[in-house]
């Protein structure tokens, strides 16, 4: 909520009591209220009790709404003395004071009924609100009464009652437009923080105002009383205020224009010095509502592009923290990942080397078993033994341990594979990438080339689309082309002709691409597990180690897209792979 | 080359056994003696600790295994070829690893030939002649077992 809310609380709460603050407040908003009505009658033309600008109905609406309708007292105490110095007796003074009240606390009950009003007029709807309930809806309260007053108490003629009217209402609503939002601005924000910059803008602008008000309203420096409409000189500085500066400068540009316009006015100086007191007073009203009402809405419309910029920059600052966080959260946890995977090929390299040396003993040993057994056989041809026992010992040495060791052999050299696939998975992980714009096409068809034989042999059909150019490693994308394939080969359904096809396409997710095969197909339970290390689904078919897949999966993930595959058991198996588009 | 001790290094005493039979099945018969360590080698080498008053005096050829706890194979051959007089002294890298790495390391640190095990038998004989075969017709300069 804004300051006003808080201010008009405030006020209920300590609604009656007579705290010496609330006094001492009555007593300056009667005083200034006073000293303004003062100055405001000599600003009246000599002729008539008419006065251009009114500054008391201006104070009396700004106090109430920076005070509460509880300030009430004091500004009819104001305008009472007012009244009774201008020569009107107590009962039309206490008449005309009540309507000079009635005015501005209706403007505050127009504005509260309105709701959200903002005495910084920071806001076009607040400048606008300021207008209608202050200007046109106060000033008519008090010039209806007053003028009402004049006529029941035999003090002007009915017959007049419709001109002095409008002079009245003028009067009022030039002093609610031009000393309200002079006083609201200020009394909401009253230090303003001018850069050294601003200071000396400020000094350039109210010079070049004042000079062009001596001029162009008194006449100043041209002639006593110029013909020249030249009141429009003021215009470039009352936007050039209301477009670099805030309410409160704009503000106090539009009272120093209106009462020097004024001041000129009544002095017969300037625009407004020539026709009758009617034209005149028309003229200048005129020329001071256009004034006011546009620098105020010029500059509530300017606060509004401020604090919508503001807001913009705020959310934009914002936004780039957000991102920045993010961004940081990110990294960490790429950081984290990167450290885990490092564990984890360390963890295999070691493991992998460390499993090498009873390997190699078993090997080794193994051997030495079945040179000595050879060695055995012949120290036992030329021993002298029972046929019974030759052929016993015979069956030891040939059978049992020769059917002993070919298993641990066969054993072995499965141990030395899977080693061997292990330390391949973790050199995959670890080699240097040189990434470069890769012909995929090419690669695919070194790969068949590569693959020739096995193509021959498994009398498959290749069937090879379109395949764009992708950002990568040559080596490692030919490595993942040749397992697939070689994998789709090995796989082939027995009994059916195979047919496999690969082709890519660039997509707005990346470059996908695909080998599509009539295969055997992957049982749904073990497809969960199809890019684990060790992992064989038929090995009927063919042999292997299981890494094939695994290494595929690595190198795709390494190159910052993911792998997956389709597959029906007995129908076949389509392996896609996404690669982030070259120019990501 | 019956001059030519080979000092064997590895921690596992299956494959220091499984060179032995290796090198005699070959027809060598040089005196073979295994250290179990990088330490142990070095006081071998510097004669120093137990090996201050060992008697086999002529030239070295040294087998060298890289994974093994406390001095590892790699600082052991550094020491070596680091040393002036020690440099000489030909040494074969016989290990599990076929890290690339690792094998530029040994190369770049001054091995004279790497080789992964399991061994294939007439490779590894072969090598060994030829880096007897070396040691018996170009003599070094030194003696270098003098530390």
């Amino acid at each position: 909520m804004n300051e006003h809310s808080v201010l008009m609380s405030r006020s209920v709460g300590v609604r009656m009591s007579w705290e010496p603050r609330y006094l001492g407040a009555l007593a300056a908003v009667a005083v200034v209220y006073f000293g303004a009505a003062r100055w405001g009658l000599t600003l009246a033309f000599s002729t008539k009790q008419v006065t251009a600008l009114w500054p008391p109905t201006g104070i009396a609406v700004a106090a109430l709404l920076l005070g509460g309708y509880r300030i009430w007292p004091a500004v009819y105490v104001g305008a009472f003395a007012v009244n009774a110095i201008v020569g009107n007796s107590i009962f039309p003074a206490l008449c005309i004071a009540a309507g000079n009240t009635l005015g501005p606390v209706a403007v505050r009950y127009g504005l509260t009924r309105l709701g959200d009003f903002d005495p910084t007029l920071a806001r076009v709807r607040d400048a606008l609100g300021l207008i209608a309930f202050g200007a046109i809806l106060g000033a008519s309260v008090s010039a209806t009464n007053g003028v009402a007053t004049l006529a029941v108490w035999g003090i002007i003629p009915w017959s007049a009652y419709g001109s002095v009217w409008w002079v009245w209402w003028v009067g009022d609503a030039m002093g609610v437009l031009v000393f309200a939002p002079l006083i609201l601005s200020w009394a909401s924000n009253p230090r303003p923080v001018w850069s050294k910059a601003e200071l000396a803008e400020l000094v350039v602008l109210f010079g070049g105002l004042v000079l062009a008000s001596l001029v162009a309203l008194e006449g100043r420096f041209v002639l006593a009383a110029t013909p020249f409409q030249l009141q429009y000189a003021i215009f470039p500085f009352m936007i050039w205020v209301a477009l670099r500066f805030g309410t409160r400068e704009t503000g106090l540009a539009a009272a120093l224009v209106t009462g020097l316009a004024a001041w000129g006015a009544v002095h017969d100086r300037g625009p407004f010095a020539s026709g009758n007191l009617d034209q005149r007073l028309l003229l200048l009203e005129m020329f001071m509502a256009v004034a006011t009402v546009s620098a105020l809405i010029l500059s509530a419309v300017n606060s509004e592009r401020h604090a919508a910029q503001k807001a913009l920059q705020r959310a934009n600052d914002d936004l780039g923290k957000r991102v920045a966080e993010r961004t940081a959260q990110l990294a960490s946890a790429n950081a984290v990942l990167t450290q885990k995977n490092e564990e984890v090929e360390a963890f295999v390299y070691i493991v992998s080397h460390d499993l090498r040396a009873p390997l190699v003993n078993l090997q080794g040993f193994s051997s030495e078993l079945e040179r000595s057994c050879g060695e055995l056989e012949a120290h036992l041809s030329a021993a002298a033994l029972s046929p019974a026992t030759e052929k016993a010992v015979q069956d030891i040495v040939r059978k049992d341990i020769a059917t002993a060791l070919r298993y641990i052999s066969a054993s072995t050299a499965k141990f030395q594979r899977l080693i061997d696939a292990l330390l391949l998975l973790s050199r995959t992980g670890k080699q240097q990438f040189r990434l470069e714009d890769v012909d995929v096409r090419a690669v695919v068809e070194a790969t068949m080339l590569s693959l020739y034989q096995s193509i021959a042999n498994s009398n498959a059909d290749i069937v090879i689309g379109a395949l764009p150019a992708v950002r990568g490693d040559v080596t490692a994308l030919g490595q993942v082309f040749s397992n697939l394939l070689s994998n789709a080969l090995k796989y082939l359904q027995p009994g059916r002709r195979g047919l496999i096809s690969i082709a890519g396409q660039s997509t707005s997710a990346g470059m996908h691409y695909w080998i599509r095969d009539n295969g055997a197909g992957i049982p749904v339970a073990s497809q969960r597990r199809l890019f684990q290390v060790f992992q064989r689904f038929h090995p009927t078919l063919a042999s292997g180690e299981g890494m094939g897949l695994a290494i595929v999966k690595r190198i795709i993930e390494r190159h910052g897209g993911t792998v997956w595959a389709e597959s029906e058991e007995g129908v076949g198996t389509t392996f896609h792979l996404l690669l982030p588009s070259s120019s990501a | 080359m019956s001059e030519v001790t080979i000092l064997l290094v590895d921690d596992d005493e299956g494959h220091t056994e499984l060179v032995r039979r290796n090198l005699y099945r070959s027809g060598i018969r040089n005196p073979i003696v295994s250290v179990t360590g990088g330490e142990e080698a070095l006081d071998y080498v510097f004669r120093r600790g137990p090996f201050t008053d060992r008697s086999e005096n002529g030239e070295l050829l040294i087998l060298l295994d890289i994974n093994m706890p406390g001095i590892d194979g790699l600082e052991v051959l550094r020491r070596i070829k680091s040393d002036a007089v020690a440099r000489t002294i030909p040494v074969l890298m016989l290990t599990t690893t076929d890290d690339p790495r690792e094998i530029d390391r040994s190369y770049a640190l001054g091995c004279n030939v790497y080789i992964t095990k399991p061994v294939n038998p007439s490779e590894f004989v072969e090598a060994i002649q030829r880096l007897g075969l070396f040691l018996a017709v170009v003599k070094p300069p030194s003696d270098p077992v003098k530390p």
